[in-house]
């Protein structure tokens, strides 16, 4: 099981999914000074979506994706226009976000039950590349995954949405005054950050189980992610997300997988005890 | 503290022996185990309140605590043959450690960190304990010596050590630790202007707090003679929050009250239909009270009697 190669290719498929996950996470701290404790729920929500759409509805791929993707816009602006945007305090913030996730995530128990359903790969079979075989959905996600961190990387740094978005997140009163209508910009964030979750949780969930409480680990990582590479910062998320990503499936291949979260958080302690401003020194806060 | 004899002395003193006496009278023995466990989660709930809502410390991740020291009791008296009462105080005195090696790194920032290191605790003690032999893996430990065998008696204890717990907060309070908790919650830039030691305040409030939660896991886990990764759960972790936040928080009975009143309707709502229900029923009602009432159920009260 502890082919180099192997391990190298999960590495890869899993910091993708990883940064594409915690730069939502990043973003929505970086501009809208929010920590979403619920960021993990909304990751669950879209797996379940998908396991209803997919299993229940029959639905074909294409439509699935684009009613996920919507319904998480649509959830991420109307759950900041209702409860985000009122918000002023930080353990407030979290304590409200906290709440929000244990509402949600009881929801899906009391429709879902605990139950371990099982999604089906969107794109089923596997492939072999260079002798080792691999599943389909792994390399369609990893390929999707980081043709979005591209798009993501584009909308942040080279268009007019994300010049507001970085205003914004540097200083919003500077931004008003420069006519940019923070609100506007601050929904537009936890939308993107909602989608990002939903997708990866489109790339991550099928071909295995979905539980209630998976969305706990993947918000562990991301915050592991964002204390490595300093709260807010695009860039350092993504360095981040590979080596947590890296260390991740090296400890799930060559030790146990049950190790990987005390290592995630002997990281997360180590980090902020000797450098709380982030690998990279350019954190926020 | 006890300068004079008020009616509302006179009135708690009422209902602590009613409370006492209640499940020994004929037909009432079916109470017992749950008012146990209510015992032992308002407990828990005065520990996660003395660090919340005195120090202002948000942890979503009492259960660790709770759960630590369950682990460490039962498994210093079962393989050590150690007395159960200290085994539940060592036990305690872990957590306590526990706490402090988590605390260091993540307190002296600012609040944020610090709680979501106690969300990712008892997520990180699952695995590790699903994945020690040591720690009886996922089965977890069985046949964990009792405190005592005769449960009226197992039931006076936990009555005991929710009173012990609440004289502990107010004490606590009252002291000159207390005010300085009180001083981080309202204002840590403040605080730390007047000269309060921040960092070590908060240290010592979230110690103590795991030490009150790490004594109702150990009495927890020797009253079910067992103990498994399941307590590390959102359910147990979530519980003393929401317990807190009904009954008032930042208040010395506002937890007791939460836990009785959520307890009660908690085993009341056991129908079939509700059962899978309840647990987003109470998630939503707190989020209604403390979006609404922030001072919960104590506050409404105040405001009737006032």
């Amino acid at each position: 099981m502890a082919e180099p190669l192997v391990v190298f290719f999960y590495g890869l498929v899993t910091s993708l999914i990883f940064a594409l996950y915690s730069v939502g996470f990043s973003l929505v701290f970086g501009v809208a000074r929010v920590i979403d404790a619920a960021y993990g729920i909304w990751y669950t929500t879209a797996a379940y979506l998908v396991y209803a759409l997919v299993t229940r509805l029959l639905l074909p791929l294409p439509v699935t994706v684009v009613v996920v993707v919507a319904s998480m816009v649509a959830l991420g602006i109307s759950y900041y226009a209702v409860l985000v945007r009122g918000l002023q305090e930080k353990v407030e913030m979290i304590m409200t976000t906290f709440l929000v996730a244990l509402m949600a995530q009881y929801l899906i128990v009391a429709i879902f039950t605990n139950f371990p359903w099982s999604i089906p790969a969107l794109f089923p079979g596997s492939t072999q590349v260079l002798g080792v075989s691999l599943f389909n959905q792994q390399v369609a996600a990893a390929i999707t995954a980081f043709l979005l961190l591209l798009v993501l990387w584009y909308l942040v740094y080279r268009t007019k949405m994300g010049l507001a978005i970085r205003a914004v997140a540097q200083d919003k009163e500077a931004a008003l005054l420069m006519g940019i209508n923070p609100d506007r910009v601050m929904a537009f964030t936890l939308a993107l950050s909602c989608s990002l979750a939903g997708i990866a949780a489109l790339l991550q969930a099928p071909n295995s189980v979905i539980s209630p409480t998976m969305g706990w680990p993947m918000l562990t990582l991301a915050f592991a992610v964002v204390v490595l590479g300093g709260m807010g910062d695009f860039f350092g998320a993504i360095i981040a997300s590979f080596i947590i990503g890296f260390s991740y499936q090296l400890i799930t291949n060559l030790v146990n997988p049950l190790y990987s979260m005390a290592a995630a958080l002997a990281m997360i302690l180590l980090v902020l005890w000797l450098r709380p401003r982030g690998l990279f020194g350019r954190s926020l806060e | 503290m006890m300068s004079a004899v008020r009616p509302s002395h006179l009135a708690g003193i009422a209902l602590l022996v009613v409370l006492a006496v209640l499940p020994a009278l004929p037909g009432m023995r079916a109470l017992l185990f749950p008012l146990t466990l209510t015992n032992i989660m308002a407990t828990l709930a005065i520990a996660w309140n003395l660090l919340f809502g005195y120090a202002g410390l948000l942890s979503l991740g009492h259960s660790f605590f709770f759960g630590a020291a369950g682990y460490a009791s039962a498994i210093l008296s079962k393989s050590y043959g150690i007395p159960v009462p200290v085994a539940m105080v060592i036990g305690a005195a872990v957590s306590s450690g526990i706490a402090a090696l988590v605390g260091l790194p993540s307190l002296k920032l600012r609040g944020h960190y610090f709680v979501l290191v106690t969300l990712v605790l008892p997520a990180v003690a699952y695995q590790l304990t699903n994945a020690l032999d040591v720690l009886g893996g996922h089965d977890g430990i069985f046949g964990v010596p009792p405190l005592v065998r005769d449960s009226y008696a197992v039931y006076l204890g936990s009555l005991f050590l929710m009173l012990a717990s609440l004289v502990a907060s107010a004490f606590v309070i009252r002291s000159r630790l207390g005010v300085e908790m009180i001083s981080v919650r309202e204002d840590e830039e403040a605080a730390k202007a007047l000269g309060v030691d921040t960092p070590r305040v908060k240290l010592y409030a979230l110690m103590i707090s795991a030490f009150l939660s790490g004594l109702a896991g150990a009495y927890w886990a020797h009253l079910n003679g067992v103990i498994s990764p399941s307590v590390y759960e959102l359910e147990k972790a979530s519980m003393p929050l929401l317990m807190s936040v009904l009954g008032g928080k930042g208040t010395l009975l506002g937890p007791v009250i939460g836990a009785y009143v959520i307890q009660t309707l908690f085993e009341s709502l056991k129908i079939e239909a509700i059962a899978t229900a309840r647990l987003f029923v109470f998630a939503a009602a707190t989020f209604a009270i403390y979006r609404i009432f922030p001072q919960g159920l104590m506050g409404v009260l105040r405001r009737v009697i006032g």
